[in-house]
């Protein structure tokens, strides 16, 4: 069975050069990663996308009618970057668009991957929530939290798959799932077809030279899988596949699934041709009690920004004690109106200090500061900044001789409002019946024929 | 004295999820990684005492198949909380690279 790789995130672009003669060997499947939680909360939060319209549209567009015309499903995983509702509605519309344009017709599953307050608070309430590592989870939190999303295996990919659904687009599912589901459709063996995944989601990361923006071929064999880069200007060879097990991995040497764990201590990896890396030995753990992460934000306040740089030596010499005075200064103009709960006040410098002998290019500061302000309403960090902007640009201290102001701006307006601000409060396991539990799938025919 | 960074091909570090942080600390040969595992340059003692996190939540995982040893730690903000500098995490290596190492 053969499968293709897009690439690495969907948005991100590939070679039209690379996908055709990807369709040359009659793939069975395509797949594509559309999310992670590697840019940080705020888009769970905020339930817009990283990924660019145009982009993830332009993706789409060129795979689509290929993968029609050749019968091959075609699966998208993590949906609108974050995988929520609203991120996979964004995604269902962008392919409705390409359909209606192209004059194409197919069936469409949907896999709603959200959960409600209620679920995690049973959960918690059966003591089935484990910590992934330095975060706490507390009713309050699950109160305070205005998304959560369940991250899927493989499982409710095969229900969408036995749909016959030519097109899956799934909420947040793990990277692994769009690429392992169709392999336990077919009866492959779990820790080859995860194993052969985990290296897929990356585009062509495991080749070299090295590209997330670029098309990647599995095949599945009994007992072995192989890759080779579509694009014949890029090879994977053994050290470049190897290596990419390590990559954003916290222990290369397992993978963990939600339902079960592929050990890779025993993997060998053989050149077959000059592009071509088969793999063996990864062998299957099943879980003692299968899980699912959730992943959950809350609204941590909304941000104001202002960056400068500083060229006095002076000044910079004395960064750290502005810094304490700034932060003294806002709290005393807003003493008996905000607490610490109101507001934060994040300051930092960018840069080594110099001695200030070093001759600098007339487009260059010595040093650059962020002022960061994340109040409780836009208005309070509006102030808060206002405040702290203007008392670091005119700070006094003996022997100052730059007593113009302080801070070179590199912008008019000084301030950036950020609007809201949303952090994690949720990134854990939830211990669950069943694998499909937080799964909706819904069906659609798309386009009119 | 040399820094570890001297001895490596790849040194770079990335998120795990956003509450861990990942060194992959690669070099050109296995004489070289012994050499420097040899020598305890990457213990969780002192990985913990570079990024202000509890040793026993550091793991140092060699992965000899490509000459690697790769450093666990969770991150001391979570990705995204209030007071991240790096969201990725993929600017977080400078206090392993710099490590001091005797010859």
């Amino acid at each position: 069975m053969k499968l293709i790789a897009l690439n690495g995130l969907l948005g991100y672009g590939y070679s039209e050069v690379s996908l055709k003669a990807a369709f040359e060997t009659k793939p069975d499947y395509i797949g594509v990663d559309g999310g992670s939680s590697d840019p940080g909360p705020y888009y769970l939060g905020s339930g817009e996308s990283f990924t660019n319209r145009a982009a993830v549209k332009r993706d789409l567009a060129l795979v689509l009618p290929l993968a029609l015309e050749a019968g091959a499903p075609l699966i998208v995983g993590t949906a609108g970057g974050s995988g929520s509702r609203e991120h996979l509605h964004w995604l269902r519309d962008i392919v409705r668009e390409i359909a209606e344009e192209s004059s194409l017709s197919f069936d469409m599953a949907l896999i709603y991957t959200d959960v409600s307050q209620d679920y995690v608070n049973q959960k918690l309430a059966e003591g089935k929530i484990l910590p992934m590592g330095p975060l706490e989870l507390t009713p309050e939190d699950v109160a305070q939290s205005n998304r959560i999303v369940s991250q899927i295996g493989a499982e409710p990919f095969l229900e969408a798959l036995r749909s016959g659904a030519q097109v899956i687009l799934a909420g947040r599912a793990c990277d692994t799932a769009i690429y392992a589901s169709p392999c336990l459709l077919h009866g492959y063996d779990p820790a080859l077809s995860f194993h052969m995944a985990k290296i897929m989601e990356c585009g062509a990361m495991c080749a070299t030279p090295v590209a997330a923006a670029d098309v990647m071929q599995a095949e599945m064999g009994d007992g072995w899988f192989s890759l080779t880069p579509a694009n014949p200007a890029r090879k994977c060879l053994v050290s470049s596949v190897a290596a990419h097990s390590m990559y954003e991995q916290a222990d290369p040497r397992y993978l963990v699934e939600p339902d079960g764990t592929v050990d890779l201590t025993g993997c060998q990896f053989e050149q077959v041709d000059e592009r071509t890396v088969k793999v063996t030995g990864s062998r299957w753990i099943p879980a003692k009690e299968p899980t699912l992460k959730l992943e959950g934000t809350k609204l941590a306040g909304y941000r104001t920004v202002s960056i400068a740089g500083i060229n006095d030596p002076q000044t910079i010499a004395r960064v750290d004690t502005l810094f304490a005075g700034v932060q003294n200064f806002v709290k005393e103009n807003t003493a008996g109106r905000y607490t610490d709960a109101d507001y934060s006040l994040c300051l930092r410098k960018y840069g080594t200090p110099t001695t200030g002998d070093e001759p600098l290019a007339p487009n260059q500061c010595a040093m650059g500061i962020i002022l960061d302000a994340v109040g409780k309403t836009q208005a309070i960090a509006d102030e808060i900044m206002a405040l702290a902007r203007a008392r670091m640009l005119h700070f006094d201290y003996p022997g100052r001789k730059s007593t113009a102001g302080n801070l070179a701006f590199p912008y008019s307006p000084s301030d950036l409002h950020m609007g809201p601000v949303y952090t994690f409060s949720i990134y854990h396991l939830a211990r669950v019946d069943s694998l499909t539990e937080t799964a909706k799938l819904v069906t659609e025919r798309v386009g009119n024929k | 004295m040399k820094k570890l960074i001297d001895y490596t091909k790849t040194l770079r570090s990335k998120n795990a999820g956003p509450l861990w942080l990942t060194v992959d600390v690669c070099f050109e040969d296995q004489a070289t990684m012994d050499f420097i595992l040899a020598r305890s340059i990457l213990t969780p003692e002192k990985i913990a005492a570079c990024y202000g996190v509890p040793a026993e939540q550091v793991r140092i995982i060699p992965y000899p198949i490509v000459n690697a040893v790769k450093v666990t730690l969770p991150r001391p903000c979570p990705s995204g909380g209030l007071g991240d500098m790096d969201i990725y995490g993929c600017q977080q290596q400078l206090l392993i690279a710099n490590l001091p190492v005797e010859e």
